[in-house]
């Protein structure tokens, strides 16, 4: 455990060497549209509905997977506490899928505890990083129910659920409910209405390419 | 009267006692007839003969001297010996107080003298009738 | 309300319906626009509130995802609703998120104060609150306002409702209560009726109708039992007037009467006032003037207020002495006890009117005995004793002598009596020697003496005979009269049968008893000797071959009269009196063998009972003997009798 305390100051040193560098004040601006996006992502949640069998057991906690690049940062620490639904909420990071690939012949369960771990979130939010393997990304979790987010241009297309939308300074996003039916969720009407872009696009089997 | 004994008469008149000693003379009257002319002198008589001589019976006249016939009869009536000898009162008087005070005394009978002798007779005889017909204690038989 | 008071029956009783059913309605339109009030307030905020909670529900994703315009565009559904003026969603830091506005962006309209929930009324306006909550967490809150237009116009409308039914049943109750109040005042007012006119015409015959059995019923019922009542009593005051009238009439006269009675009376009292001056005047002469001694004192004390000059002469002290002295100064100390004298007291007692003796004792000292008869009058008011004196020393002195010569005679009468029994038996004695003597002479010399001899010893014994005959007599006579016998009922018809059969009757006499005898009460053996006598004397002395004896009686005022009548010699007038004298006889002895005392013992026995003896008779033709004895229902009180004298 000596090693993991150490671990964690030497994070906390970089981290905030990080914070105070310029680039991270540069991210400054970014960081507020991720704040707002992981609010956002908590507020999908509140207004998505899970199938019976995704959300069995009420003490689990609900599970949000950033898949890749993770561009959120710290922007979930104002709410990460903050309970969805009366129960709590759990952020787990993923490597993306091409590492994943690197990793499989590695070490296999690994790789399935993995797959596993990200079929078992109940939002993805699929990073801009993972753009070339959107469609694959989708299919991994295809028929597990899990909210596919992302703030990629041509996610819905490509078989997502949600898709942030970046109007001017306003945050906005677009919902593809077909694929939000295939994925068996249940999405609030309140919230459909607010989507800026509604589509009904199927993801198709293309995707398995 | 039925008896020997004397008849002891107690007459102060002279005169009367004559009277009775005829009557008795014509009556035949067999007992002597002894005389006294007083009360006094009759119960010294009594008194001495008390024992043998005893009259049967006693002849009374009231009004006399010294001693008068009731104050006698008060006197042998008060005697034990003498009381029981008959007497009856020969008198003139017909007082009623002299009558009450003889039969109080219990005389055995009160005759009044007649101024006829005749009557007087009578009497005389119907005493000794009546003393001869009764009966008398023995000690004066 | 004295206005009110004085309004008929019948109004009063609609008004108080009338008064009662429109306060009641007025109450329950009331109570029902308030509660509908109430009600609609409640449902208007329930409706907002309602709206509120869609609008926020609605809200919930565009405030979570910043989406204004979203919120703006639900809000503005609520233009629906015309009475929600204002809309707003405000984020949970009390920023506005999106409003709306009926009427273009009026300011006024947005509530003064912001609640979280809840509502408030204010400016006109009801504004409700509603959080929007997501996840259990409050992200913001709704607030709706509308004006209370609906529930103003229904308000209006329910009044207007109200005021309406109001009316109409007004109208109702009017007609009803109208008609209904005559349950009530149709009796009361009959009853009135009645009563004015009872009173107005004073007709009590007439009776109220009872409609019902109510109170108003029972007052009925009282009111014609009073009429009742006052009928009978009418009718009795109309008699008792009559018969005061009547009253009146007869006082008034009794009245007159009685005046004029008075008047005569005081004519009459005045002269009454006027004897009684005379008769005082009479009085205080005959006071001043008796001869007897009266001393008047006053009854309580005892102290003497006035006395005649009789007292004076009595006791030999003034008038002036006397007064203001006690009586008790009249008499010697051994006649007083307690301080009075003892007949004053006695007096006083109780022995008022009688006469009582005591003694006096004058200013020397002289004692002097004295009947006194006192009596109790009132004279001015006052209790005074007034004594009349007597002097009787005289009459005392006489009753002494009286009482003395009592005793002597009675001494006397003593001696007598042991003198007739000495007499009797004393004189007698030699008599009777005289006579046994003789006898004897005669018998024992009957040879011896010849027949002068014999004749002279015969009279010698009729002599004595006599002499014995003269004694007996005396000695009855002295009897009679001393010799007292009881008293007893004496039946006359048996006594003298008695007498009839001791007298020796030749067979040519005979008496007869001519009728009843009357039971007489006196000493019979006396009563025995009268007729004895009598009788004896009338066979004696019959000289007629057929001797008729006749006996009877009558009855007299007072007395008893009895009759002996014989058919005998008569008497000569001259001799009537001297027949019933000691000793004397009509005939010479030798003729008639006669003590001479039997007439005069029955004059003795007859006067002794207080009667009468007589003869009435014609010489040759019989003689008629009377003699009375007084009738007694106690027997004899005579006083010659009491005091058993000899006459």
């Amino acid at each position: 455990m000596r090693i993991r305390a150490y671990n964690l100051i030497v994070l906390a040193l970089v981290l905030f060497m990080a914070a105070i560098s310029p680039k991270a004040r540069a991210n400054s601006a970014t960081s507020i549209e991720y704040q707002v996006k992981a609010a956002f992502l908590y507020n999908f949640i509140r207004f998505v509905d899970w199938p019976e069998e995704k959300v069995a057991d009420s003490n689990e906690p609900i599970i949000i997977g950033i898949i890749g690049k993770d561009p959120f940062g710290r922007s979930f620490e104002p709410i990460k506490d903050k309970p969805i639904k009366g129960g709590k909420v759990v952020i787990k990071r993923f490597k993306g899928l091409k590492e994943l690939e690197k990793s499989r012949g590695k070490n296999e369960s690994e790789q399935h505890q993995q797959i596993d771990a990200i079929r078992k979130c109940h939002l993805l939010f699929i990073c801009r990083s993972e753009k070339t393997k959107f469609r694959e990304t989708i299919n991994l979790v295809k028929d597990h129910s899990v909210l596919t987010v992302a703030d990629t241009k041509g996610f819905l297309e490509s078989g997502g659920i949600i898709n942030f939308i970046r109007e001017e300074r306003k945050v906005r996003f677009g919902i593809n409910i077909a694929t939000a039916k295939q994925a068996k969720l249940k999405i609030r009407s309140q919230l459909l209405r607010l989507a800026q872009r509604i589509v009904e696009e199927e993801q198709s089997d293309e995707a398995k390419k | 009267m039925r008896n020997s004994r004397p008849v002891l008469l107690v007459e102060d008149d002279s005169v009367d006692a004559m009277t009775v000693e005829r009557a008795f003379k014509d009556l035949r009257v067999a007992n002597q007839l002894i005389h006294k002319i007083n009360g006094e002198e009759a119960l010294n008589y009594l008194k001495a003969n008390q024992n043998n001589g005893k009259p049967c019976l006693v002849l009374l006249d009231l009004n006399m001297p010294k001693m008068n016939g009731i104050e006698f009869l008060k006197v042998i009536k008060d005697n034990a010996e003498l009381k029981s000898i008959p007497v009856v009162v020969l008198t003139t008087s017909q007082e009623q107080r002299d009558k009450v005070e003889s039969f109080k005394l219990s005389v055995a009978g009160y005759m009044l003298k007649s101024v006829d002798y005749r009557s007087f007779v009578d009497t005389i005889r119907t005493i000794d009738l009546y003393w001869t017909l009764s009966e008398l204690p023995q000690n004066v038989e | 309300m004295s206005v009110l008071q004085n309004v008929t029956i019948k109004y009063k009783l609609i008004l108080i319906i009338m008064l009662t059913c429109v306060t009641g309605l007025v109450l329950a339109g009331i109570a029902f626009i308030g509660w509908e009030q109430s009600v609609l307030r409640n449902s208007m905020v329930q409706n907002l509130s309602t709206q509120a909670e869609m609008i926020a529900e609605n809200c919930k994703a565009a405030l979570t995802f910043q989406d204004a315009e979203d919120a703006k565009e639900t809000l503005r559904a609520l233009r629906v609703e015309s009475s929600i003026v204002f809309g707003a969603v405000y984020t949970n830091d009390n920023k506005l998120f999106a409003t709306y506005y009926r009427n273009y962006a009026d300011i006024r309209v947005h509530p003064s104060e912001l609640q979280e929930s809840g509502f408030s009324f204010g400016d006109g306006l009801l504004a409700v609150f509603k959080p929007i909550v997501l996840d259990g967490e409050v992200i913001g809150t709704v607030c709706l306002r509308s004006d209370m237009s609906p529930m103003y116009s229904m308000l209006k409308r329910n009044i207007g409702v109200i005021i309406a039914v109001l009316f109409l049943s007004s109208a109702v109750a009017l007609l009803i209560s109208s008609r209904l109040q005559k349950v009530i005042s149709k009796p009361i007012l009959s009853l009135a009726g009645v009563t004015k006119a009872v009173s107005e015409e004073k007709d009590y015959s007439a009776r109220a109708i009872k409609h019902s059995n109510d109170e108003v019923g029972s007052l009925i019922d009282g009111f014609n039992e009073m009429l009742e009542q006052i009928q009978q009593r009418d009718v009795e005051l109309v008699d008792a007037k009559e018969k005061l009238e009547v009253r009146v009439e007869e006082r008034t006269a009794e009245l007159t009467t009685a005046n004029e009675q008075l008047t005569q009376e005081i004519a009459i009292r005045e002269k009454a006032e006027e004897n009684l001056r005379k008769t005082e005047e009479k009085y205080r002469i005959q006071f001043e003037g008796a001869l007897d001694a009266i001393v008047v004192t006053d009854a309580e004390t005892g102290v003497i207020i006035d006395c005649n000059p009789a007292v004076t002469k009595l006791v030999g002290r003034e008038r002036e002495e006397l007064i203001g002295q006690h009586q008790r100064i009249l008499h010697p100390p051994e006649k007083i006890k307690g301080g009075f004298s003892k007949t004053y007291k006695e007096h006083l007692k109780n022995k008022q009117g009688q006469t009582l003796e005591t003694q006096i004792i004058t200013k020397k000292g002289e004692i002097k005995d004295v009947a006194v008869k006192a009596s109790l009058l009132e004279v001015g008011g006052k209790k005074v004793m007034q004594g009349i004196f007597r002097d009787i020393t005289i009459r005392k002195k006489a009753e002494l002598r009286q009482a003395q010569l009592l005793e002597q005679l009675e001494n006397a009468n003593n001696e007598l009596k042991d003198f007739a029994y000495v007499v009797s038996h004393d004189l007698k004695a030699p008599l009777r020697g005289i006579k046994t003597l003789a006898d004897w002479i005669i018998t024992d010399y009957a040879d011896k003496i010849d027949e002068d001899g014999k004749k002279q010893l015969g009279l010698l014994v009729n002599r004595v005979d006599r002499m014995h005959n003269l004694i007996d007599g005396i000695l009855q006579y002295s009897r009679v009269g001393r010799i007292r016998e009881e008293q007893v009922e004496v039946n006359l018809n048996e006594l003298v049968t008695e007498v009839i059969d001791m007298i020796s009757l030749s067979e040519n006499v005979t008496i007869k008893v001519e009728n009843e005898l009357p039971t007489i009460t006196c000493e019979q053996t006396r009563i025995m000797q009268v007729f004895q006598n009598l009788l004896s004397n009338a066979v004696k002395y019959m000289d007629k071959p057929q001797g008729l004896i006749k006996l009877g009686c009558s009855e007299e005022k007072g007395f008893w009269k009895f009759r002996i009548v014989d058919n005998g010699p008569g008497i000569e007038e001259k001799f009537f009196g001297k027949i019933f004298q000691m000793f004397q006889t009509l005939s010479p002895r030798d003729e008639f063998e006669s003590t001479g005392v039997g007439l005069t013992v029955v004059k003795k026995i007859v006067e002794m009972y207080g009667g009468k003896i007589w003869v009435e008779s014609k010489f040759g033709e019989g003689s008629r003997f009377f003699f009375t004895l007084p009738k007694q229902e106690t027997g004899v009180t005579n006083e010659k009798l009491k005091a058993g004298f000899i006459s």
